[in-house]
């Protein structure tokens, strides 16, 4: 698509991408990671929408508006409404404070830039977007290891999720497409299934605090 | 799910599993007779190796189905499920079955990493199926930790399909495995590197390898018997068809030392760890459990070895495991049902208390433990030998440790359960008489391919070792 205004866009929205992630470390209040969660997918999508104009590609339009429907709509829509109903709106006693937290992400930034540099894609002016979208896969990771709610932990892994797809994005322009929906079957599938998950542990335990499933040891 | 009718149910549901079992024959009869089934532009895509995954997820498919109709039926009689499930049950142990069957009959990589995303999803509302507080522990762990880690899976896919870019179609990539495997050597060999650590990583999450094992023990566990069997027989050998795959592609751009590097560190870690914590289990499905970490690591291990013996001795263990543990599984369903307890030390005097059950157990036990004359002895001195004549001593002595110290857990659990005075507790007898053939016709082939291996299964697994590219 040459040097013109999307690309440039594109750096403009990866970096709110990567600082949209690095926020989401410090949030505690379950609802506020959800809809940061929601306005990360929706980033996404914009920059899935600006990359299909600039193929012209009608599947990555596709793939646009398929994020929005299940991950900005969808997914934390049904998600929220079961957050609200929980009397426990918030995380106490994290595992690790948001200032540690923050630095070891900086640390996995650091990582990410060199995995995106050995893929050396050089030609394009996307390296520092694939910096981003491993940056954010492996936050999203580091996420779900150190947070103990459940809601967080989902949060972590969708986060994680949208990484993996922005990087796959700006690899390969888009997966086969058969694959590429699976991938968004799949998503939407294991959305609807953690937050099965979540209802029932809301149900069982009254809370969403994986603290207390330890049953099983050993 | 059409109806409520328990019996009605029941019958479709094995009327399904035998549907799909004879499907799986035909595949292996056309595959057999020197076809190699490809349509849907390499989507679907049955050499041998996937057939030979067919005939295992289908037969034991099969198994799994009939073994439920007794076990569900005991599970409703005593309260623990409600009759109104049971046709849930069915359907997603079907929708579980056509999963596995998906991942193995295509010969799209990108299409192998969502059916392997769909069997976590359809699984885990069977880890979760008696409704209780571990069993929802076990899935949710299952669920997080194989998601995390089929995302890097996928990461690795991205990244394959990346290398080939420009190499199988002028203007884009393919994730076409045998395309991607004609053109081997003209990947890019960079991004190949970090995309098999990413798709090990991944895919052997789901595997079970150390590290990445820590759900497999909750979930095997926590599931019922029939899925239990089924997660540990075939879908951790779902997953290792996927590293096969990979691994011979990889292998096919720079060489076997760097993947043959991984495997082998990976394989030795899970066996070694996997045979310290069956020394100390209280649970003797758990225990099941780790010994499949166990055997999956000697086929991983095998792997990695490379040589031709070796990759032969792995798909053969690989099969080896898939029958004798999930059959083995099953058998611990009817002493669960016996018992009423899933502790091992709430179980003694078996041989005494159900004669039947008992002997299949100790004959179970015996064979994933490796005793002569089973077809898990038979493999495991295969991959060894390999490993020996090929020069890789010292793993290979490492890894005959660790095997030997599980067959010392295995025997001495084994012995603590089934012989002794009986135990005091009330025990419950299962009239069911299905489990029984089911349990026999699993050992009994367990006891053929350990006395000999038919000349048919020898030239199968030679030719698949071939197209492997073992030389």
């Amino acid at each position: 698509m040459g040097y013109s205004l999307g690309p440039q866009i594109i750096n403009v929205l990866s970096v709110l991408i990567l600082g949209l992630t690095l926020l989401m470390l410090g949030l505690r209040r379950l609802s506020h990671g959800l809809n940061a969660y929601a306005v990360h997918s929706l980033l996404l999508a914009s920059v899935t929408g600006i990359v299909g104009y600039g193929q012209g590609n009608v599947h990555i339009y596709i793939a646009a508006i398929a994020t929005v429907a299940i991950k900005v709509v969808i997914i934390p829509y049904i998600m929220i409404k079961l957050v609200s109903a929980m009397r426990v709106k918030r995380e106490t006693g994290l595992l690790v404070n948001a200032p540690t937290s923050f630095i070891i992400a900086v640390g996995l930034t650091i990582l990410a830039s060199q995995v995106a540099r050995s893929l050396a894609l050089g030609t394009t002016p996307f390296d520092d977007v694939l910096t981003v979208a491993v940056a954010v896969s492996l936050i999203g990771m580091l996420l779900m290891v150190i947070r103990k709610d459940a809601v967080m932990q989902v949060i972590g892994l969708l986060t994680m999720e949208n990484g993996l797809f922005l990087a796959g994005l700006i690899l390969t322009n888009g997966m086969p497409f058969f694959v590429e929906i699976g991938i968004f079957f799949d998503i939407l599938i294991s959305g609807l299934l953690l937050w099965v998950y979540l209802k029932r542990m809301h149900f069982s335990l009254k809370s969403t605090n994986t603290a207390h499933l330890n049953q099983l040891r050993g | 799910m059409l109806t409520r009718k328990p019996s009605f149910v029941e019958k479709i549901g094995a009327a399904g599993s035998l549907v799909t079992l004879a499907a799986g024959i035909s595949v292996a009869y056309f595959v057999s007779s020197g076809g190699t089934i490809t349509g849907l532009d390499g989507y679907i895509f049955i050499d041998n190796l996937s057939m030979l995954m067919v005939v295992l997820i289908t037969s034991i498919g099969a198994g799994a189905v009939f073994f439920s109709l007794s076990y569900i039926r005991e599970d409703v009689e005593r309260g623990h499920l409600g009759a109104e499930r049971i046709r849930w049950y069915y359907g997603f142990l079907h929708v579980f079955i056509f999963a596995m069957l998906l991942s193995v009959i295509t010969g799209n990589l990108g299409m192998f990493w969502v059916a392997m995303e769909l069997t976590t999803l359809a699984s885990a509302l069977l880890v979760s199926f008696y409704r209780n507080r571990a069993s929802l522990e076990a899935a949710w762990k299952y669920v997080i930790i194989c998601s995390a880690g089929i995302g890097l899976a996928l990461f690795g896919t991205i990244l394959t399909y990346y290398s080939s870019v420009g190499v199988v179609i002028a203007d884009g990539g393919t994730l076409d495995w045998s395309a991607l495997m004609r053109e081997a050597s003209r990947l890019n060999p960079a991004t190949m590197r970090l995309a098999f650590i990413f798709v090990l990583i991944g895919f052997g999450t789901k595997a079970g390898l150390v590290p990445m094992h820590t759900w497999l023990p909750d979930a095997h566990s926590q599931a019922p018997a029939p899925v239990s069997g089924l997660l540990s027989g075939v879908l951790l050998s779902c997953a290792v068809y996927g590293i096969i795959r990979y691994n011979a592609l990889v292998t096919g751009v720079i060489g076997k030392t760097y993947p043959g590097t991984l495997l082998i560190v990976f394989g030795l870690i899970s066996i070694i760890t996997a045979s310290l914590f069956i020394l100390m289990q209280k649970d003797y499905k758990r225990l099941l459990a780790y010994s499949s970490i166990e055997h999956i690591g000697i086929v991983i291990f095998a792997l990695g070895l490379g040589s031709k013996l070796a990759l032969y001795g792995a798909v053969f263990h690989l099969i080896n495991h898939a029958i004798s543990k999930s059959t083995l599984f099953f058998i611990a369903g009817r002493i669960n049902y016996i018992f009423r307890s899933k502790q091992i030390g709430r179980v003694r005097g078996l041989i005494d208390v159900s004669p039947v059950t008992g002997t299949f157990f100790i004959i179970g036990i015996l064979a994933i433990a490796g005793s002569p004359p089973f077809g898990l002895f038979a493999s495991e001195i295969i991959i060894l030998s390999g490993g020996f004549t090929s020069g890789k001593h010292v793993v290979s002595l490492i890894a005959l440790m660790p095997i030997i110290t599980a067959f010392g857990g295995l025997t001495y659990y084994l012995s603590r359960m089934s012989f002794g005075p009986r135990t005091r507790q009330p025990v419950l007898q299962s009239h069911y008489r299905l489990p029984i053939a089911i349990f026999a016709i699993g050992m009994g082939v367990m006891l053929v391919v350990g006395l000999y291996v038919p000349a048919w299964l020898h030239a199968l697994l030679n030719n698949i070792t071939q197209s492997l590219g073992g030389v």
